[in-house]
């Protein structure tokens, strides 16, 4: 049958479109009947182990060449499996993990025929490595290619760290792919996150391979040690390349051939050579460190280091006198201390070594006897000469400074000691627990709050109730030990306090740009300086306004150069000198507050009786060419020195909090913007009071004088709640608001509520008696001469 | 020039004032989790009736203990009374051997079948902030000789003894002293399978011991089921529950290996002789199994491939356990150097799952807090014996 070429080509089209949609249609079911990656590879291993077990069943059964037939048949679905899921993939793109696998069957089959048991095991132990082996590299090759869901898809068959009850496994590697996709991260950067994380995660199983080699070796479980050499030798291999790199090739080929010739010895059953060879790669392998760290990590680490080893001493001799615990909240604190400081430093083992062979070891030397020091309550200068040349090692291989202050190890230490205390509380010991609150505030209190009292002051205030009175309805630590609370209430305290310290830890690690830097800066000077250049700016306005003699002036700004010079030298002692802890500062504070206050009442009361009961016209002129007597003399240095002193300590602290936040260009360009604001104000202040009227200027100064000091008593007051010489019970109808606290020193505390009444109170009454002088004055002057 | 003066300060002062009071407050809290999920729900309705079912059963199995052991108690005091002059446990294996012999085995029935319940439940009970107290005194907690830090407890003898916190009610107190594996609390070493032997567990156990521990551990029961009815189930339970009870296989592992079971009548330990620490494990899989089948939907709807494989993940792990389990139950007893490498194995498929489960947490926004401290009582507790009148047993 003659059939048109027009409908021939018609024909053929819809033959090609036809078979173009059976193969459209069938592919995705094609495709979702090849399981995962991670599905295909755990079938091999499963198939695997199995025939291991066939080989154990062997050993009891009567005809075990039926389970070696078995076995071995087993091992050749394995291989089935492999050939149709993986290998194309691994050929192509992994070839070195391809033969390994592929040699890896060979002999496994080989020896399950053979009813060789250790042979197998060692080959199931190269089998799985080599598996690991190439789906790290088409891990890594996938997503170099751009292709992030085949990365995502490889990334499954994977090992990790060990996790325990108390540690989950983090999965850094997971959130890097995540983040790739949602474009948060560059390919480069997640590959380096990832090549980090499964190294790490394998020289963690390598170290753990040798160590069970050992405790096989020990009790005689020839297969089981056989296996593990398998997976040690398996293991290297995937971080040969990486070792090669830092350890130098000829130490990695002299690892390689230790590697052979233990699994070699384990094979034979040689446990002597075993054991030599499994202490020399881990001995060769104490200088390897898999995961890159950067030089700010490793400063973070060493800061952590160096803290917990001052830390050491620190409770140690709180808790230990004459060869008995006095203190066992104190003592056992030293020994967790001990032990983290340890964990600390096998990780920063290769950097020590690094800067001085021998510092490594011998720090390692000081550790153990720090540990037999310890078990042994020895005394505690003993322990703090020990400790003291630890700290020496760390400071100078590390280049770790002295400044304990690194706040991402004292998020750290926070969190051992709540735990200790709560640990205390548990116990039904309520003082221990209380020491420890105290100490941990301590260190709070000297790293992050530093920094987050400016950048986050809502944050700050919270956490500071929580380890105090309380904060938004919940009781603070400070109060429910003090009412001796029970256990469970104490524990939601401190995990409403740890959840708050997380927010507080995750603030603090973004970094502050540079214009936030000047606007931080800025703020520090602006509020700290605003107050006392308001106030007296407003007294130096008034005394010039009311033509008073110079002498006047220059006693206040001698009191307020004189504060500013004593805030200076303190901060300068505080560095070099003397230690000022955190709650020496907070006495300091406390008490320069309510000495304040003082001082403005008695300046209030003596400006207000020579205005407005003498009449300070008069009394100016009665001071033209005589020196001031020692009571106004005092009354205006002290005015000068108190409403400076407060605010210059507290300046220096937040700067020096702000740099560790912050470039020193921005921190100075926000200075000076500040200070030239400041001078703007002083000056224009100064320029006013000229023009204003003197009683009302007066009126509205005494005001300011009085607000300051009503702020500064509550204020004072907290100074001292904080240094622990005053209690803080919570008045929880009082509310929680920053700008209470701030600006009119209301916190929600008993103590400083009847500190401000009973200063209102004393107000009331002076002013009461001053105006009541005044009417007894006004009345003798009125009354007509003569009359008695 | 006065307008332009206080002009200028005005402007001075606001702006000073605007600045000041414009420092950079706390920044929006930071979550390490994707802010992208929406909010994951879970009906864990079936979790707590599990949990419920299973706590309800073993204290029905602690009664009924306790009322053989108040019997063989009441037993014992009839005997001294009527007998002053004889070794109590020995006029009872000589004159009543049958009925002891009976009442012995029906104690440790019960003991099996509510321990059997508690492993069924020990994945949630121990893997649950609010629960965990329970098992630290019920099955895992350690006695003060060994732990400094051991659950505070008192139990109280009838005859005045006290013990400080002796450990956990099933293992350091009634497995040990229904098979008289700690020789204090023996009353009699006894042929209880007539082979003419005193082998493993042949003994009968020593009264005051029994009475007391059988009394507490059925208030212990109580209490916990009074718990588990009073907890309201949350996800972060259920994760918790499974990121904290999966790494533990290697402990119970451990322990299998030391067993009776694995190394038969070489046995050195005190407790897991009635029942093998595999037990315990299919117990605690099963009841994380449920768990997880329960939140599949908030895990799915995050990521589908990671349901995928944590759900497969569970499978091969139960079934692999099961299957060992079925073995032992069918009569083998693995060699140490076997029970180590299934050990091994298993501890393998769980650290990977495990981590699968935690990655799953941080996908579907599920806070965890490991460190996070459970619910304690106010008081330690104090076990306090009720005395039963003597009387004979048959």
């Amino acid at each position: 049958m003659f059939i048109p070429l027009k409908h021939v080509r018609a024909l053929r089209f819809i033959q090609f479109l036809f078979l173009l949609a059976l193969t459209v249609s069938f592919t995705p079911l094609a495709r979702a009947q090849t399981p995962p990656v991670w599905d295909s590879a755990q079938q091999m291993r499963d198939l695997a182990f199995q025939a291991q077990s066939e080989l154990y069943a062997a050993a009891r059964a009567s005809d075990p060449a039926a389970n070696y037939q078995t076995a071995a048949s087993l091992l050749d679905d394995a291989a089935k499996i492999y050939a149709a899921s993986l290998q194309p993939a691994y050929k192509k793109s992994a070839p070195t993990a391809d033969a390994l696998v592929l040699d890896s069957l060979t002999r496994a089959r080989t020896a399950a025929l053979d009813g060789n048991a250790s042979a197998l095991a060692a080959a199931r132990g190269r089998l799985w490595t080599a598996l690991l082996q190439g789906s790290q590299t088409l891990t890594l090759s996938t997503l170099e290619a751009g292709d992030t869901a085949s990365a995502a898809e490889w990334l499954k068959l994977r090992e990790y760290r060990e996790s325990t009850r108390v540690s989950a496994v983090d999965d850094p590697s997971a959130k890097a792919l995540a983040d790739v996709e949602q474009n948060q991260l560059s390919a480069e950067s997640a590959a380096e996150i990832i090549a980090n994380d499964l190294r790490d995660s394998y020289f963690f199983r390598l170290r753990d391979a040798l160590t069970q080699i050992n405790d096989a070796v020990e009790k005689d479980f020839a297969t089981r040690a056989a296996e593990w050499a398998g997976q040690s030798a398996g293991y290297f291999s995937i971080l040969q390349a990486d070792m090669t790199e830092k350890l130098g090739a000829d130490e990695t080929a002299a690892l390689s051939e230790s590697f052979a010739a233990l699994e070699s010895a384990a094979l034979n059953e040689d446990w002597v050579e075993v054991k030599t060879q499994a202490n020399d790669i881990h001995a060769a392998l104490t200088n390897y460190q898999p995961v890159e760290l950067t030089p700010a990590e490793i400063s973070k680490r060493g800061q952590l280091l160096y803290l917990f080893t001052d830390l050491i001493y620190v409770e140690y001799k709180n808790g230990v006198r004459d060869g008995k615990i006095t203190i066992a909240i104190e003592y056992q604190e030293a020994v967790t201390f001990h032990a983290q400081a340890l964990a600390v430093f096998e990780e920063l083992r290769p950097f020590i070594a690094e800067a001085d062979p021998n510092a490594a070891a011998h720090l390692e030397t000081i550790f153990g006897e720090l540990k037999t020091a310890i078990l042994n309550y020895a005394e505690p200068s003993e322990v703090k000469t020990l400790v003291d040349e630890a700290l020496g090692i760390v400071q100078t291989t590390l280049q770790v400074s002295a400044d304990s202050s690194d706040t991402s190890a004292s998020f750290t230490i926070l969190d051992t000691l709540l735990n200790e205390m709560l640990n205390a509380v548990r116990m039904g010991n309520y003082a221990d627990a209380e020491r420890t609150r105290i100490e941990a505030y301590a260190i709070y209190e000297s790293g992050p709050e530093q920094r987050l009292a400016h950048r986050a002051p809502v944050l700050s205030r919270e956490l500071e109730g929580l380890f105090w009175e309380g904060t938004e309805g919940q009781k603070g630590l400070s109060t429910l030990i003090a009412e001796k609370a029970p256990a469970e209430e104490i524990a939601a305290s401190v995990n409403q306090l740890n959840v708050k310290l997380n927010e507080a830890e995750d603030f603090l690690s973004v970094g502050m740009s540079g214009w936030l830097a000047v606007i931080n800066s800025l703020v520090i000077i602006l509020r700290e300086g605003l107050e006392a250049v308001l106030i007296l700016g407003a007294i130096l306005g008034y005394l010039s306004a009311t033509n008073s003699p110079r002498k006047f002036s220059a006693w206040v700004y001698l009191g307020a150069a004189f504060a500013i010079a004593l805030s200076v030298l303190l901060w300068w002692a505080a560095q070099s000198l003397i230690t000022v802890t955190v709650a020496q500062r907070e006495v300091i504070e406390g008490v320069s507050s309510l000495l304040a206050v003082v001082v403005l009442f008695y300046v209030t009361n003596w400006l207000f009786e020579k205005v407005y009961v003498v009449d300070w016209i008069a009394y100016v002129k009665e001071q033209v060419g005589k020196a001031l007597n020692s009571g106004s003399a005092l009354a205006l240095a002290g005015l000068g020195f108190t409403v400076v002193f407060r605010e210059g300590f507290e300046t220096v602290l937040f700067y020096q909090a702000l740099a560790f936040d912050a470039q020193a260009s921005s921190i100075w360009l926000g200075f000076i913007i500040g200070a030239v604001i400041i001078f703007a104000i002083a000056y224009a202040i100064l320029k006013l009071s000229k023009r204003l009227p003197l009683k009302p200027f007066f009126a509205v100064t005494g005001l300011l004088l009085m607000f300051l000091a009503f702020n500064l008593t509550g204020a004072g007051v907290r100074g001292l709640q904080e240094a622990g010489l005053v209690s803080a019970h919570l008045l929880a109808w009082i509310p929680e608001n920053l700008i209470l606290m701030e600006l009119f020193g209301v916190y929600p505390t008993l103590e400083t509520t009847l500190a401000q009444i009973l200063f209102l109170l004393l107000l009331i009454a002076t002013f009461s008696y001053s105006v009541w002088r005044k009417k007894k004055k006004s009345a003798l002057i009125t009354q007509p001469k003569g009359v008695s | 020039m006065k307008k332009n003066w206080i002009t200028s300060l005005t402007g001075i002062l606001t702006l000073s004032l605007i600045l000041a009071s414009c420092a950079p407050q706390a920044a929006p809290t930071v979550d390490s989790a994707s802010t992208d999920i929406p909010a994951a729900q879970a009906d864990l309705s079936a979790v707590k009736a599990y949990a419920v079912d299973q706590a309800s059963r073993m204290q029905e199995a602690t009664a009924s203990l306790r009322a053989g052991a108040e019997k063989y108690y009441a037993a014992i005091e009839q005997i001294k009374a009527d007998h002053p002059d004889s070794n109590p446990y020995e006029y009872l294996w000589a004159n009543h051997p049958e009925a002891a012999k009976t009442l012995l085995d029906k104690m440790r029935a019960d003991w099996l079948e509510a321990h059997t319940h508690y492993e069924l439940n020990e994945g949630i009970i121990a893997g649950v902030p609010a629960l965990a107290y329970y098992d630290g005194w019920l099955d895992a907690g350690a006695s003060a000789s060994e732990d400094p830090e051991a659950i505070q407890w008192t139990l109280k003898l009838a005859d005045g003894t006290t013990l400080e916190s002796p450990g956990n009610f099933f293992h350091t107190l009634t497995e040990p002293i229904l098979y008289g594996t700690v020789e204090k609390y023996v009353g009699l070493a006894v042929d209880l399978n007539g082979d003419g032997s005193l082998g493993l567990g042949e003994a009968l156990p020593e009264g005051e011991i029994l009475l007391a521990s059988a009394q507490g551990l059925d208030i212990a029961a109580q209490q916990t089921l009074d718990a588990v009815n009073a907890w309201e189930p949350t996800l972060e339970d259920a994760f918790m529950a499974m990121i904290t009870m999966i790494p533990t296989m290697n402990e119970y592992f451990e322990q299998w290996k030391l067993s009776t079971f694995v190394s038969g009548n070489n046995f050195e330990g005190t407790g897991f002789i009635a029942a093998s620490r595999l037990l315990d494990v299919t117990g605690i899989l099963q009841g994380l199994d449920l768990t997880y089948d329960n939140i599949r939907p908030v895990v799915a709807n995050a990521d589908p491939a990671l349901d995928t494989q944590i759900d497969a993940g569970f499978a091969d792990l139960v079934k692999y356990v099961n299957d060992l389990f079925d073995k032992e139950k069918a009569g083998m007893v693995f060699t140490p150097e076997e029970a180590d490498a299934f050990g091994t194995e298993a501890q393998d498929k769980a650290t990977a799952l495990a981590a699968l489960v935690a990655q799953a947490a941080a996908k579907a926004n599920i806070p965890l807090n490991l460190e996070a401290e459970g619910w304690s009582p106010d008081a330690p507790p104090v076990i306090e014996v009720t005395v039963p009148a003597p009387a004979p047993i048959e």
